[in-house]
């Protein structure tokens, strides 16, 4: 609705541009005001900074601050492209990536709408603060427990397994089973908390369309297809360009805390990399240079994502 | 409302599977409940599954009695309740009228907004800001410089889009300020993105503790996070240490774990109850209904 | 950095004002400010000629707590230090966790205070580099007698670069952690002596892992427990002779013991123990709780014990199982007659002082106090009110010991090497504990590494991936994925990568320091 009162607006009065942006100053002096604080915050604590980047130029001293430090040029980014597990880490971390944003993402808008369908309010309430308990648990907690749940001789997955007949299975130190078992952990963790945002553009939604729509004869299908997922897709896309932007972050902690030497394999990743080999020396031109890596990757897929979802009609992000 | 048969199958399906989801997600949390009221023996051996094993509150007064958790428990509620309002109204101001679409420049404001999402000066520059505006040690490094995310500006921006533009217009008719449809109309329809980004920045306050590593030395304004995370780490001998500390050897006379998990609990309680207090903000319609009707 | 009018020594108005103050107050820089240089009457309880000073100075409390309306300036140990040393000292304690990272913001910031503690070599390393520290070579031979005195060549070695001393080091409390422990109880039950050889090793983890140790009629135990990363394993590559990462010297130079034959050796008596299911399966997920709560469940009855372990899982397993009796081993003898243990570096810890501070004279001070004279309370806590002497014997109120833990952070960061005040802490603890005569066996057969040099240049740059590359090859080694030869494709790869480059600065300093 909103897009196509813009497009009409934009559309009717193309040549008093001008008279149009001396109209908007004077008429809306009281929005332009309000954005002030906020304006100011991104410069002085996001942009001032920024200047930290060019260290990823240099080998950075903290002692002797930028302009002492000596600058080593592309030295860092050839550290990392010339790794000779470089190949195998960027794939690491694309695949997981891509697994976690496959299944992941859809996660919490399928819940959001399962959760939508309860009509008991208890029950519903009560779901929606169970699931999102496991945000709040650390990594560290999670797998301790989950060590103990997956071990093949005493975890109660694999003595369900053995009960039905199959083989006890090395989930944690097989090569073939570690991604899915991040991805499903990830999402077990996250799904419930993920949903939160879904649930707040469902309620937004204005409950006459339901009723119009019943009166139609639609089913509960039909409603969640043309009303509910219609009404959450500003959102759905909002995410899915901010997620692109993360492409290349997997989320540290949770490989760092379940992988081991027999899955370094599958599970070494760009995070766990910089980890082992930023920790010691320039190490703050080297994470910023692996850091810059990520961001620019993704700042092109959001870019590009961006123009896409303009092109189908969605709002994009600027 | 009937439901068809095949809705009433689909109906039960999704109930018993949000269940099981709902028990998975709780059965952790029972878990480390259940070691926070059993003895360290018990759950050092094994024994502590989803029931306590030897019965103690013992932890729980231990924690509870320090001073120290209750000085750092203050100052947890004191950075949440003041950072959460200063993010919410700030990130609120600055969405509105990025969200208009006459506003002059916002599609350049909103890219430079995203692209501080990836692209940041890091760990020593910021802290040097931080320093050049005089926060180091004050409550404001708790506020301040974490003042509005990106990521929620942009998910406002959005919701406020969403809202009808005729509720707006016909506002304006009647001869509404800007300021005066925004409070008056456009946040209480917002209602459900501000509880969701309340609980965003509110959960953020009481989780985060970096910032009181870099920008406090002040033991007295350490917040709960940090006192946990010591309370922890004071007992916890990596398992290839090799630095030969001694303190790890006097950890199983203070630390143990059920006082790690009593901690836990108690540190992570009182946030979890803020988000069943929002909830009421997430029913369907009522807000729209209650501004039309 | 540069003016600091805080740093100015203070008048005597100011010492009684301040006294007050600092009392008060914590943390900051605030303190001492103004005042003139060189007046220094010296204080009343102060040593005869010290001039009155101030230190500010950084230490890691590990996370330990103070008790209810004391802080880290505002607690009677410090004011010990202070009377003793003629010394205004402010003391800052970032937290634990994310200390390092403290240091760096500390070392960007323009109010540098006089002395820092930092746990990790290359951050020593680096900040050397940067010329961001100052040598301590005058001031220690002019205020550090009881430094000299406690700290033994080899750590100076250490914290000397191009004849500077850069550091005051804190030594490491013993020589190294590990030390094999078995279930006396289940070898009684099997008739079995307790083992010396590597082969009667071997023989022990076999019967435990099949003849049913406990008596419960269920193949439950294992014979042998190892954890991630390779841990706990130190006495059996000892009884090759080797530890993994070591530099030992070979015809004259030194080679990485990670690369010899005999660590081939050891790699493939432990991929015995796990192809004959004698090993723990589970153990390269092993982490500190599931490998403990395994020995106090009573799964295993063998393994490579920290030597404070008694008083942690071998304790509870007792707790548990009132039948349950341990028993320190000898350090299992190789196919060559060798044996021994992982031990330590000399150094737990560095003391620095920034080049900016005005007071190296007052930092030496302090720790020559800290370290020598003051190092017994520091460590035991006071005496009368945290111990006593009974009969030659320390006797500890452990209340009070931990409601005066915090004392140890001072103590800790500059320990004497080998203090006899240890001894008696550990014997306080209880001498059932066998803490000292463990520390003493593992004394007698530590496996020391030869390069005592801070990390060279390319030990920054490779040493965490060969590290990494080390832990894979190994472990996949072990557990059967791959072939006992792939070690040799290791040792190739491990030179390739870095390996070849960090043997040869290793050398360079072995040539300059043998």
């Amino acid at each position: 609705m909103a897009n196509l009162a813009e497009v009409a607006t934009e559309a009717t009065i193309p040549h008093t541009r001008k008279r149009r942006r001396f109209h908007s100053l004077r008429s809306h002096w009281d929005l332009y005001l309000l954005m002030v604080p906020g304006i100011l915050y991104f410069i002085i604590y996001k942009y001032v900074p920024m200047w930290g980047i060019v260290i990823a130029f240099q080998n950075y001293s903290v002692f002797s601050g930028i302009s002492g430090s000596e600058w080593v040029g592309l030295q860092h980014f050839k550290t990392m492209f010339g790794n000779s597990d470089f190949y195998k880490i960027f794939t690491n971390t694309l695949l997981i990536s891509i697994y976690k944003l496959l299944w992941g993402f859809p996660g919490p808008i399928i819940l959001a709408i399962m959760l939508n369908e309860i009509r008991n309010m208890l029950y519903k309430r009560s779901i929606q603060t169970l699931v999102y308990l496991p945000h709040f648990l650390s990594w560290i907690i999670v797998g301790g427990i989950m060590v103990n749940v997956l071990s093949p001789s005493s975890g109660i997955v694999n003595q369900l397994l053995t009960m039905l007949g199959f083989e006890p299975i090395y989930f944690l130190t097989s090569p073939d089973w570690f991604r899915s078992i991040l991805v499903a952990s990830d999402i077990w963790k996250e799904v419930g908390w993920g949903a939160i945002i879904y649930l707040a553009a469902i309620a937004g939604i204005d409950p006459q369309l339901y009723e119009a729509a019943i009166m139609d004869g639609a089913n509960k299908f039909r409603q969640i297809l043309h009303i509910t997922l219609p009404a959450m897709m500003g959102v759905i896309v909002i995410l899915f360009l901010l997620r692109l932007g993360h492409v290349l972050d997997v989320g540290f902690e949770q490989i760092f805390i379940l992988y081991n030497p027999l899955v370094y394999d599958v599970a070494d990743v760009i995070e766990t990399y910089v980890y082992r080999v930023g920790i010691q020396q320039a190490k703050f031109s080297f994470t910023t240079a692996v850091g810059l890596f990520k961001a620019v990757i993704g700042l092109l897929l959001v870019m590009m994502a961006n123009r896409g979802a303009k092109k189908l009609g969605q709002e994009g992000i600027w | 409302m009937k439901l068809s048969r095949s809705e009433q199958l689909a109906s039960g399906i999704n109930h018993v599977l949000l269940g099981t989801l709902g028990l998975l997600a709780l059965l952790p949390f029972i878990h480390v409940l259940a070691q926070s009221l059993s003895s360290h023996d018990a759950i050092t051996t094994g024994r502590v599954t989803l029931w306590p094993v030897d019965f103690t509150l013992e932890s729980y007064s231990r924690v509870l009695q320090e001073q120290a958790f209750l000085n750092a428990f203050q100052v947890s509620v004191l950075r949440t309740v003041a950072g959460t309002l200063v993010n919410v109204a700030l990130t609120c101001l600055l969405a509105y009228p990025l969200s208009k679409t006459y506003i002059k420049g916002r599609s350049t404001i909103m890219f430079l907004i995203v692209f501080t999402m990836m692209f940041g000066g890091g760990m020593i520059p910021t802290f040097l800001v931080v320093k050049a505006t005089g926060l180091l040690n004050t409550f404001w490094a708790f506020i301040i410089p974490g003042a509005i995310s990106a990521f929620n500006v942009i998910i406002m921006k959005n919701f406020f889009q969403s809202v009808p533009l005729e509720l707006e217009e016909s506002a304006k008719m009647d001869g509404g300020s800007n300021l005066g449809i925004l409070f008056r109309i456009v946040i209480p329809l917002s209602m459900p993105a501000i509880a969701t980004i309340t609980l965003f920045h509110a959960v953020g306050h009481w989780n985060s503790f970096f910032d009181t590593v870099l920008y406090i030395t002040d033991r007295k304004m350490f917040p709960l996070q940090v006192y946990l995370r010591e309370l922890i780490m004071f007992n916890q001998s990596n398992i290839d240490n090799n630095s030969g500390y001694s303190s790890n050897m006097d950890s199983a006379l203070l630390a143990l774990e059920s006082i790690k998990a009593a901690a836990l609990i108690a540190s992570t309680v009182p946030i979890l109850i803020v988000y069943p207090f929002l909830q009421k903000y997430f029913v369907k319609g009522i807000m729209l209904g209650s501004v039309k009707g | 950095m540069r003016n600091q009018p805080w740093k100015k020594g203070i008048s005597l108005t100011m010492v009684l004002a301040l006294a007050v103050l600092s009392a008060c107050s914590n943390g900051g820089g605030s303190s001492g400010e103004g005042g003139t240089e060189g007046t220094s009457p010296t204080g009343q309880n102060g040593e005869e000629g010290m001039e009155r000073k101030s230190v500010r100075a950084v230490f890691n409390n590990g996370g330990r707590n103070f008790p209810d309306g004391l802080d880290e300036n505002n607690n009677p140990y410090l004011d010990y230090i202070r009377e003793n040393t003629n010394l205004d000292i402010t003391l800052q304690i970032p937290p634990a966790d994310g200390y390092q990272d403290a240091l760096n913001v500390i070392m960007a910031s323009d109010n540098l205070p006089d002395m820092i503690h930092s746990m990790d070599p290359s951050w020593f390393e680096n900040y050397v580099q940067q010329n961001a520290l100052q040598p301590l070579n005058d001031y220690i031979d002019q205020y550090g007698p009881d430094l000299k005195k406690n700290i033994p060549e080899e750590a100076w070695k250490t914290v000397t670069i191009d004849g500077n001393i850069y550091a005051i080091p804190s030594m490491n409390a013993v020589p190294g952690n590990e030390i094999m422990y078995v279930r006396k109880d289940w070898l009684d039950r099997l008739e079995l002596e307790p083992p010396t050889t590597l082969e009667e090793y071997r023989e022990v983890m076999r019967a435990f892992a099949q003849d049913d140790p406990d008596g419960n009629g269920q193949n439950d135990t294992f014979g042998f427990i190892t954890a991630e990363n390779l841990a706990r394993i130190a006495p059996i590559l000892g009884a090759f002779g080797v530890q993994r990462g070591m530099w030992t010297d070979r015809d004259g130079e030194l080679v990485n013991m990670s690369t010899l034959p005999e660590m081939k050796e050891a790699l493939g008596f432990l991929a015995g123990l796990h192809q004959d299911k004698l090993l723990d399966p589970e153990w390269p997920l092993n982490k500190e709780a599931n490998f403990t709560e395994k020995i106090a469940a009573g799964k295993v009855g063998l393994f490579s014990a920290f030597w404070y372990d008694t008083r942690g899982p071998i304790l509870t397993n007792k707790n548990n199982d009132p039948e349950a009796e341990w028993l320190a081993l000898e350090f299992p003898e190789g196919p060559d007659g060798k044996k021994g243990t992982m031990g330590f570096g000399y150094i737990s810890g560095y003391n620095v002082v920034p080049v900016t501070s005005k007071n190296p004279d007052a930092v030496v001070r302090m720790l020559n106090f800290m370290n020598g004279e003051g190092y017994r309370t520091l460590l035991l806590g006071f005496e009368g009110e945290v111990w006593k002497e009974e009969d030659g014997k320390i006797v500890t109120d452990f209340e009070k010991h931990n409601e005066h833990i915090y004392r140890q952070t001072l103590g800790e960061s500059i320990r004497p090497y080998q203090a006899d005040e240890e001894r008696d802490r550990l014997d306080s603890l209880g001498m059932e504990f066998d803490l000292n005569a463990n520390i003493d066996k593992i004394s007698e057969a530590v496996i020391r590494d030869e390069y005592l040099g801070i990390p060279t240049p390319a030990m920054g740059s490779y040493s965490a991936d060969l590290n990494k590359l080390e832990i894979e090859y190994f472990t996949k080694i072990i557990v059967g994925q791959s072939p006992l030869d792939d070690f040799d494709t290791f040792v190739a790869e491990w030179k390739k990568r870095g390996g070849d480059e960090i043997t040869r600065e290793v050398n360079e300093w072995y040539a300059a320091n043998k």
